[in-house]
């Protein structure tokens, strides 16, 4: 069996470039670059044999998130100008924007996320520069949102059977789904972080930890390190 | 030795005093809230990881005072979900990883392929972990933790998601693991014909406190009282006859078009019956269970409700853990859920949640916040706020998960009244006690197909 594309990339080359996209996308404001961004994930997510449940929490985030952000914007855009008209097309506009953002984002995230498991990313984090704890936080942090949206997926079914309506424009409705989540996860966080040390999955250790940074992974933290200065000169 | 979480007036630990010898097969019992888990997570020396409050007292472990220092490594824990248990991308590579922390001179690669065929993981090592089912999960979980080589190994209820075979297999295992290697074994679970024959210690536990301490054989459990309850509700149990409330007609379903989870499947389920679908992990019951539901479509097939009503309103499908839907401020609120949302007139929603409450015993608790429960009561909840719907047929995916005796009494007498006034039930156990004590049919699914559709020969009635 041929060795997926990924697996020669050293894994703290595959988090610092997730790093510079995540970074490019949450700061970039031009409409053209971003939406190439988006096509760009969107292309590596199909081609790095992203998990099925992967796919449906990408369709479940649009169906969810979008109409939402939509809607805040266009309300932002009223309570600016009290006009309808104006707030529609700001809203729609600004609406886009952020959410190609968020789309970028949370495309970046669900392809590092296939592309490079949690013993590989606990394995980064050497205790020489950070501290376990901090090493454990994030490496969960970095697998928080995809692990949600399953949990959210599954709370939602459950509610959907006690005749759950989602309606976008009243907060009171997401409350079944929003509790449980916020409950399921903090505990799911608790216990995770539990296995975590009795497993002895420390930062600093493991294969991942061992490998050797190679000249193309040199050279593309360099290029991601300029990615990332560029816009604060 | 005592334990009081933070935050909280009465201590969850209390007067706590045990010895613990090692290669013990140590099994810890007792109702829902009792302390096991707490008591177990002190005796593997993670509590000062896991539980956030003051520990008073002395705690040994090894020989070194860990009353406040808790003593990590020590042992390994396998809890009752497996989902959050492990972190490798393939069934080799998870195991492996519990080798690489392991210290002192072994061969690696036969190390590693014992542990993966204790378990019969061995033909699976390839695959990977997010596409295995739970009971696959769950053995997966328990390997790695025996691949550490830990001087305890503590179990919290591993068997809720593991079929009969799979079950009698990992005690089996636990028990010449504790033999040939001097592992001490703690093991949490609510089963006690299978944990009695097992331990060679067991300890009773009771709101904070242990009530018994000795050996298995001096214990005498309380006799089947849940079986005694259910007769205790004196409804009959009417065994079919009534009018046919589901069809499932030539039903097939996969995941993703591709495995078949179903294969023409062919039930019916008649007002009065209770019928339990039984099987192996991964034969399809909670499948079978979301298509009654409504909430995946057959791929082949078809399912029909006798109710005029939609399939959504017409089942009431009860899950296994409750705190995934519990989310009101008051037992009463979380209960009028469903038929609010099913637009059932003011007066209908008040009388039929409050009917439901007493139906499981929590008319009194109307007004507490539903997370203040305890895990028991969360359950009664949870399936109180499904019988307060207009459903004709009730489903139920592993009722009796985490339930202790009492609980489970409570949960077959709540069955039986419903099927006695006519209602339908429909559930999916591991259970064989509970299903014997409630069916009156039991089906067995087997790769998807059912192999057996009989009359339940058991019961309490």
């Amino acid at each position: 069996m041929t060795a997926a594309w990924w697996t020669k990339i050293h894994p703290l080359t595959r988090l610092a470039l997730f790093l510079t996209v995540s970074l490019r996308a949450a700061l970039g404001q031009e409409f053209l670059p971003q939406l190439l961004l988006f096509v760009g994930l969107l292309l590596l997510l199909f081609t790095c044999g992203a998990a099925a449940s992967h796919y449906r929490l990408l369709i479940w985030a649009h169906v969810l998130g979008l109409p939402g952000t939509f809607l805040l914007f266009i309300a932002i855009g009223y309570e600016n100008t009290h006009v309808w008209s104006q707030a529609l097309s700001w809203g729609a506009v600004e609406g886009a924007r952020y959410a190609l953002r968020l789309e970028c984002l949370f495309l970046a995230n669900l392809v590092f996320i296939s592309i490079t498991s949690t013993r590989e990313i606990v394995s980064l984090f050497s205790h020489r520069w950070m501290p376990p704890t901090a090493g454990t936080l994030l490496s969960t942090a970095v697998r928080f949102v995809p692990l949600s949206l399953t949990e959210a997926r599954r709370i939602y079914d459950i509610q959907r059977c006690r005749g759950l309506r989602l309606r976008p424009w009243s907060p009171r409705s997401w409350l079944p789904i929003i509790v449980p989540l916020f409950v399921s996860q903090m505990c799911r966080a608790h216990d995770t972080s539990v296995m975590l040390v009795v497993r002895r999955i420390v930062p600093g250790t493991g294969a991942a930890a061992a490998q050797k940074l190679k000249p193309l992974d040199w050279c593309v933290l360099a290029v991601s390190l300029a990615i990332c200065i560029q816009p604060m000169l | 030795m005592g334990f009081q979480a933070a935050g909280t007036e009465a201590p969850l630990l209390e007067d706590i005093s045990l010895r613990i010898q090692p290669g013990e097969r140590v099994g810890i019992i007792g109702p829902s809230g009792s302390g096991k888990t707490t008591l177990g997570l002190h005796l593997a020396g993670l509590h000062r990881v896991a539980l956030l409050g003051h520990t008073s007292g002395r705690l040994w472990l090894n020989g070194r005072d860990c009353t406040q220092n808790g003593c990590e490594g020590f042992a390994g824990v396998v809890l009752q979900n497996p989902e959050i248990q492990l972190f490798g991308e393939t069934v080799e590579e998870e195991v492996s990883l519990s080798l690489q922390q392991r210290t002192g001179s072994f061969d690696r690669q036969s190390e590693l392929d014992r542990c993966l065929n204790l378990f019969g993981l061995g033909p699976v090592r390839d695959q990977r972990v997010a596409t295995l089912s739970l009971g696959w999960k769950q053995r997966l979980s328990v390997a790695s933790m025996l691949a550490f080589d830990p001087r305890i190994l503590l179990l919290d209820e591993p068997t809720s998601y593991l079929d009969e075979a799979t079950a009698n297999l990992l005690f089996d295992v636990l028990a010449a693991q504790a033999k040939d290697t001097g592992l001490t074994v703690l093991l949490i679970e609510h089963d006690l014909p299978r944990l009695m024959p097992w331990a060679s210690h067991l300890v009773a536990m009771h709101q904070g406190r242990i009530v018994f301490d000795g050996s298995p054989a001096s214990y005498s459990p309380p006799s089947r009282s849940f079986l005694q309850r259910a007769d205790a509700v004196g409804t009959a149990r009417s065994v079919s006859g009534g009018e046919r409330v589901l069809s499932i007609e030539q039903v097939s379903f996969g995941y993703n078009g591709l495995r078949s989870a179903l294969d023409n499947i062919s039930l019916s389920v008649a007002g009065g019956e209770i019928v339990a679908v039984v099987g192996p992990n991964g034969s399809g019951k909670s499948t079978l269970l979301k298509l009654v539901k409504g909430l995946l479509e057959p791929d082949a097939g078809r399912i029909i409700c006798a109710s005029p009503a939609p399939r959504m309103d017409a089942v009431g499908l009860v899950f296994q853990n409750p705190d995934s839907q519990l989310f009101a401020h008051s037992v009463l609120e979380e209960c009028s859920f469903l038929p609010r949302n099913q637009n059932l007139p003011t007066q209908e929603i008040s009388s039929r949640t409050r009917r439901a409450l007493a139906q499981v015993g929590l008319e009194s608790q109307a007004e507490r916040v539903p997370f203040s429960l305890s895990y028991g009561e969360k359950r009664r909840l949870t399936l109180a706020s499904t019988l307060s719907g207009r459903s004709t047929l009730l489903c139920l995916d592993e009722p009796t998960v985490g339930l202790d005796g009492d609980c489970l009494g409570q949960m077959a007498g709540i069955l039986r009244q419903t099927s006695g006034e006519g209602g339908a039930v429909l559930l999916a156990s591991h259970d064989p006690d509970f299903v014997k004590a409630v069916a009156t049919r039991v089906v067995t699914l087997c790769a998807g197909r059912v192999v057996e559709d009989t009359a339940s020969q058991g019961g309490a009635a």
